[in-house]
């Protein structure tokens, strides 16, 4: 066990705990973009960044991703955390001027007006990478990846053209921190305009609310490696039927 | 087949057997066949010679057919031996001259005799011209005596005796003491201690450890690496093998770009040669270590140069950094223990092996050791790549070896370190170039690259071109570098397009701060540095560009305009003819004139002037 001292707040942990779960589990606010509990922090966004002093030195470091190896005092308020935030959150606020989620955090942190020129191409995307992490460590497709560098890098299909492994799941469009991603379903259909893909869905057996795309239920028949009757109903049914039982 | 070497008696043998015909007073040519040269045609030179030889049945002198020479600028080098006549810019034409006259009847050919640019004076032997008088070649010296692809040429001057030593005399851990004793620190960048990594990955737990060369430079200008895989392709392998020897290693990887076709057809080469002789693969040189390289070809990001980036590449993904907040050396390479040390790195430890750490520990300064090799390149009179000891001035290495500044102009800055550097100005001139002294002055050594500026370099513009650079090859992962860059890059843009505002200075310090504090990898941390230090160094010019819309140097396109001075133009029709817009006007014999609005400035006019008449303002 390390002794920790968050924010004043001392507590001991095991060796490998990251920052942030202290954090989170001392209820101390730590500002978060691309981290989701279900896949492996990518330290990406830069948003969870604290000062630490450990052995004696003191440096900034992520907290999503830095694992607790020895005793360790944690600041996520001093100065220079604040000032790194408010300048994220800056270049953030040019880049998606839009995105009610970065304007959101910009107003907490007091950023204002950036200094830059705003960006007018209405993409939210900061491309913090999440969904594509989603699509390939939790859904296992990989439908999408990352292309490109520096400031071109994006999220994109193979050749952005339609993806013939994407499965219309929606994963990536809950993933995602900045609502970049959009999913419209209608008409029995449903399309992702960023990945120019564009499903048939499928009906609930019992109340026949359109539920998943055809090519979802086929995925899973195979993950599942049979035609499993709980592939036949939308969540809500499975529900009653599980309760009626 | 060559016979596999299974004692060290065995390697013995070979270089006694090796070098037993070798007489000193024969006669050799040297020709330095690098990149550089090959440019320079002489691949032909080379070829000529060989004929004019064979023509003139002169079978006793022997070609060697070396890797770079370091004198890049005055290719195609030939060194004449056992004299050592030093022949540059030599062509295939000049070939049929050298045979009749200097190796036939010990004549010197004058006009190719290197003329010193400061002096005017001639000197016909490489020893003492001042470009190499004043190096300290431990690495590229070696260059100058073997052919690359030959193995047994590299065994002749003593090669992979080092690996016997350790592999029969050492322990790991004296080889580790050993190197530590030397004081190696990474030539890579950073500067970090080799011991240290070395010792740390022994200590990890997990199998199997691995040993990586990084031969992945990208610094613009900078070519050290590329010139030491190509010509000495068997002093990087012996030292990864030392290295592997010392952390308990089986497998090493040399990860170089694919836009060194030489370098990696010799490294290739070479590789094949040390397993047919045992000194790569099983039981090596009859021991119980083994060891095996493997090349991994990089697709030219300048991002995949970073550590954990490069091992991303190797394993097939995207070169990406990653966080490092546990160490390579204990998760690196498909999160085994693993050493990464750059090419020149990896060469110098066979060096202080065969030296002795107090002997090498002797050259260069308390806290750096060794030499330093650096790619002197920009406006000075040799251009090329040179060996120091660490611990010389700056003013030596551009002054004394480099022959000063080109045209006799006026030295403004050194930029050194590459992008994560910084320049250096005049006043710093006396500055001991060694890893500390650098990074105190604000700038770093990092790969040993040197641009040289003179008083026609804009030092925004300068910033403005490694920021560019920069954020081209941000890889984009994480926001500070790759949003930062951006804007820094636009803010610089503002400013040499005399948009500039006074605010704008602060908001580059900020985004400097962004950068160093934010980032994720080292790339992004040190990105800042070209800006830091133009401004440190040079903030009257930022000023000058926000404040009187000018640049002094005479390079922002936004900022200056060309004119025809008319007391001094003859109409000669010289600029009318060349401009490419059509913006000049004129008769032949009258006074001609430029019509700013179709000027695009690209200086062609002043340049062909012969009169002076084009006035840059």
């Amino acid at each position: 066990m390390y002794k920790v001292k968050i924010d004043g707040i001392e507590t001991e942990v095991n060796p490998g705990t990251t920052i942030l779960s202290v954090a989170n589990q001392e209820f101390v606010e730590i500002p978060t973009l691309c981290y989701n509990e279900n896949v492996e922090p990518r330290g990406a966004c830069r948003m969870c960044t604290v000062e630490v002093e450990v052995w004696g030195r003191k440096r900034l470091v992520t907290a999503c991703n830095y694992p607790i190896q020895a005793d360790i005092v944690i600041d996520t308020q001093s100065e220079r955390v604040k000032k790194l935030r408010r300048l994220i959150l800056e270049v953030l606020l040019a880049r998606t001027p839009d995105s009610p989620r970065i304007k959101e955090l910009a107003e907490k942190y007091g950023v204002k007006q950036p200094r830059f020129n705003l960006e007018k191409t209405h993409d939210n995307c900061i491309v913090c990478g999440l969904c594509v992490q989603a699509c390939k460590d939790i859904v296992g497709v990989s439908a999408i990846g990352l292309s490109e560098r520096g400031i071109f890098r994006k999220p994109i299909t193979p050749y952005e053209e339609s993806s013939h492994t994407c499965i219309g799941c929606g994963s990536c469009v809950y993933i995602c921190p900045t609502d970049a991603i959009s999913m419209v379903d209608k008409d029995g259909k449903r399309y992702f305009e960023r990945w120019k893909t564009e499903f048939k869905l499928v009906g609930c057996e019992s109340c026949g609310t359109h539920f998943a795309t055809d090519v979802q239920i086929e995925y899973f028949k195979k993950v599942m490696g049979k035609d499993d009757p709980s592939l036949h109903f939308c969540p809500n049914c499975l529900v009653l039927k599980e309760t009626k039982k | 087949m060559a016979k596999r070497l299974l004692s060290w008696n065995d390697l013995k043998t070979l270089q006694k057997e090796l070098t037993k015909n070798i007489n000193p007073k024969s006669r050799w040519i040297a020709i330095c066949e690098g990149t550089g040269c090959r440019v320079y045609g002489c691949l032909d030179v080379s070829k000529a010679l060989e004929q004019e030889l064979q023509k003139q049945g002169l079978n006793n002198v022997k070609i060697m057919h070396t890797g770079c020479h370091g004198f890049c600028e005055r290719g195609t080098l030939m060194v004449i031996h056992p004299e050592g006549i030093f022949y540059s810019r030599v062509k295939p034409e000049d070939v049929v001259e050298i045979v009749e006259k200097t190796i036939k009847n010990n004549q010197v050919i004058e006009r190719l005799v290197y003329v010193d640019p400061q002096t005017s004076k001639k000197i016909p032997y490489e020893k003492d011209i001042p470009f190499y008088k004043f190096q300290k070649r431990m690495l590229l010296g070696q260059n100058q005596k073997i052919s690359p692809t030959s193995i047994n040429d590299y065994i002749a001057i003593g090669g992979y005796q080092a690996l016997a030593k350790v592999l029969f005399e050492m322990t790991p851990e004296q080889v580790i003491s050993e190197v530590k004793t030397a004081g190696l620190r990474g030539r890579g960048g950073g500067g970090f201690a080799a011991a240290r990594k070395w010792e740390s990955s022994r200590k990890a737990s997990g199998e199997p450890k691995y040993i990586i060369c990084n031969a992945d430079e990208g610094d613009p200008g900078a070519y050290m690496d590329r010139s030491v895989v190509e010509g000495n392709p068997h002093s990087v392998i012996e030292g990864m093998i030392i290295g592997a020897y010392a952390v308990g290693s089986s497998d090493g990887y040399i990860y170089i770009r694919h836009e060194y076709p030489l370098a990696l057809h010799h490294i290739t080469e070479a590789i094949k040669q040390a397993h047919e002789y045992g000194l790569l693969g099983e039981n090596i040189l009859g021991s119980k270590f083994t060891f095996d390289i493997k090349i991994s070809r990089g697709g030219g990001a300048f991002v995949a140069g970073e550590s954990s980036a490069l091992m991303q590449s190797i394993e097939g993904r995207v070169a990406e950094p990653r966080a490092k907040y546990v160490h390579m050396a204990e998760h690196g390479l498909y999160n085994k223990p693993t050493v990464l040390n750059n090419v020149e790195t990896w060469a110098n430890v066979p060096l202080i092996i065969n030296m002795g750490s107090a002997a090498y520990g002797k050259i260069g300064t308390e806290n750096s050791k060794g030499t330093k090799i650096f790619s002197l390149v920009g406006k000075i009179n040799n251009t090329g790549l040179v060996e120091v000891p660490m611990g010389v001035t700056l003013k030596q290495i551009i002054y004394d070896i480099g022959g000063g500044i080109k045209q006799g102009k006026k030295f403004k800055a050194v930029q050194t370190g590459g992008p994560s550097g910084g320049v250096l100005p005049a006043d710093k001139l006396d500055l001991a170039v060694d890893f500390d002294r650098l990074t105190e002055a604000g700038s770093m050594m990092g790969s040993g690259g040197m641009i040289v500026m003179d008083e026609d370099n804009c030092m925004v513009d300068v910033a403005k071109y490694f920021i560019g650079f920069l954020q081209e090859e941000s890889c984009g992962k994480c926001v500070p570098c790759r949003e930062g860059l951006k804007r820094m890059f636009e803010i610089l843009n503002k400013i040499t397009d005399g948009k500039g505002e006074e605010s704008d200075m602060q908001t580059l310090d900020d985004l400097s701060q962004l950068l160093n504090d934010g980032s994720l990898c080292g790339l992004g941390n040190t990105a800042q540095n070209p800006v830091l230090s133009t401004i440190k160094y040079f903030r009257d010019e930022y000023e000058v560009h926000i404040r009187d819309k000018k640049c002094p140097a005479k390079v922002c396109k936004a900022l200056i305009r060309y004119q025809i001075n008319k007391d001094k133009c003859t109409g000669c029709y010289l600029c009318f003819k060349n401009c490419p817009s059509n913006a000049i006007t004129g008769q032949i014999k009258q006074k001609h004139e430029i019509h700013q609005d179709k000027c695009i400035k690209c200086g062609i006019c002043y340049d062909v002037c012969k009169f002076d008449a084009v006035t840059k303002e």
